[in-house]
């Protein structure tokens, strides 16, 4: 009799550890908390009063060393520059994989040495549009979040085209050339795209060596380009002076004046 | 024979073509800019694209054919945002040619490029056994250039 009690009281116990107080452990709130338990093994292989009484017992959980706020901030900038490294060697080794395509774009560059016809201009535009297609839309990009275009953004993407491009053109007739103006905020976001596409290409180019290594540059530099206390990475400071060097060169005399003469219809 | 004076000559005409349409920065900004964009925007959804395309082939047709606004814009301001080939030499008798470049468009590259960047995502949501969206796009826009 006191067996058959016994045996539905442990029946019963275990029924109603793992089906009805089945909580998650990491669920609950850190420091002392209520463990239901849930094994019943180990239930019947104690006393089953005790085992009843132990899924109440309160326990006391290891104390975690607790990170201050400056140390948390740095565990985030690290975890965040590992998963930026992480998509780097990924966008390398998109290029690598597109390796074809590249050459072929920089092969189109040196088109001018064969000559300016007709079939040559066509050559050099349908193959510098289709291999940017190609390798734009097989990117890997840095960034998960993009912006997407709605569909009223969509309807109105003309009419906002039409308005700056009329409004250009109205300002030219007046005498006013806004091209300089238009020039120079192009040529700034065209060096942040170099330093931004050109890492990959690189890293493809150069040794293992130039993408490990590290630029040692005072706390401020490296604070506002936002490594916080890090060092720089040297590829993407490589190519950061390539794309500050690109526009000096576009902006560089000899340049300039041909594109007075350009402007002057000379 | 002497292959000097050829490589010379290419040299020169190389040197001189590119110091002619503004250096050689100017297509690779150009070019960065084109990636850059492709990378940063993204269309949701197919009917998003097909709007975007349909609205900006009447706009192109009607300022490119129907007005001379986007040449007039297109030569006038001197920014990277296009790509260009120095133009043939004109005919013998022929008038010089006031812009001595052949132009081709940012735009041209990267809205389509918009589309076909989104096929690519479709090809790996959906992951088609026999068929490549993105391949087709990029086919299509080839063979349509």
């Amino acid at each position: 009799m006191v067996k058959g009690f016994l045996r539905i009281l442990c029946l019963s116990t275990s029924v109603f550890s793992s089906e009805v107080f089945s909580f998650a452990p990491h669920a609950l709130p850190r420091g002392p908390s209520l463990i239901l338990r849930s094994s019943a093994e180990d239930d019947v292989l104690q006393n089953p009063i005790t085992s009843f009484m132990n899924n109440f017992k309160i326990q006391r959980q290891p104390a975690t060393p607790v990170e201050s706020e400056e140390e948390r901030l740095k565990r985030l900038k690290r975890e965040e520059l590992l998963t930026l490294e992480e998509k780097e060697v990924e966008r390398a080794l998109k290029v690598k994989e597109d390796a074809i395509p590249y050459l072929l774009l920089l092969a189109l560059q040196f088109l001018p040495l064969i000559g300016s016809d007709r079939i040559e201009s066509i050559t050099y535009f349908w193959g510098v549009a289709t291999a940017t297609v190609y390798v734009g839309g097989r990117q890997v990009t840095l960034e998960e979040s993009e912006e997407r275009v709605t569909s009223e953004n969509a309807l109105y993407a003309p009419i906002g085209a039409s308005v700056s491009i009329g409004l250009l053109y109205v300002l030219i007739k007046a005498g006013f050339n806004p091209g300089a103006l238009y020039a120079f905020g192009v040529t700034i976001f065209g060096a942040l795209a170099i330093s931004d596409i050109g890492v990959p290409l690189l890293r493809n180019v150069l040794p293992n060596s130039f993408a490990e290594a590290k630029v040692k540059v005072p706390g401020s530099i490296s604070k506002s380009l936002g490594f916080g206390d890090e060092d720089l990475p040297l590829d993407g400071l490589t190519t950061l002076i390539l794309g500050i060097g690109c526009t000096a060169a576009y902006w560089a005399p000899v340049a300039m004046e041909q594109k007075f003469l350009v402007s002057n219809g000379k | 024979m002497n292959v000097t004076i050829p490589i010379y000559e290419a040299m020169i005409r190389f040197i001189h073509s590119y110091l002619h349409s503004f250096s050689l920065s100017f297509p690779v900004i150009a070019w960065a800019l084109a990636m850059t964009s492709l990378g940063a925007i993204s269309l949701g959804s197919f009917q998003t694209a097909a709007i975007l395309l349909a609205g900006l082939f009447c706009y192109d047709i009607f300022w490119v054919f129907g007005t001379d606004v986007m040449m007039t814009v297109a030569t006038k301001v001197e920014a990277p945002v296009k790509f260009l080939y120095t133009a043939p030499p004109p005919a013998e008798g022929a008038e010089m040619r006031e812009y001595p470049f052949s132009v081709l468009g940012l735009g041209d590259i990267v809205i389509p490029g918009l589309f076909v960047r989104f096929m690519s995502k479709l090809d790996a949501a959906l992951q088609p056994a026999k068929f490549s969206y993105f391949g087709a796009a990029t086919a299509a826009y080839a063979f349509g250039k």
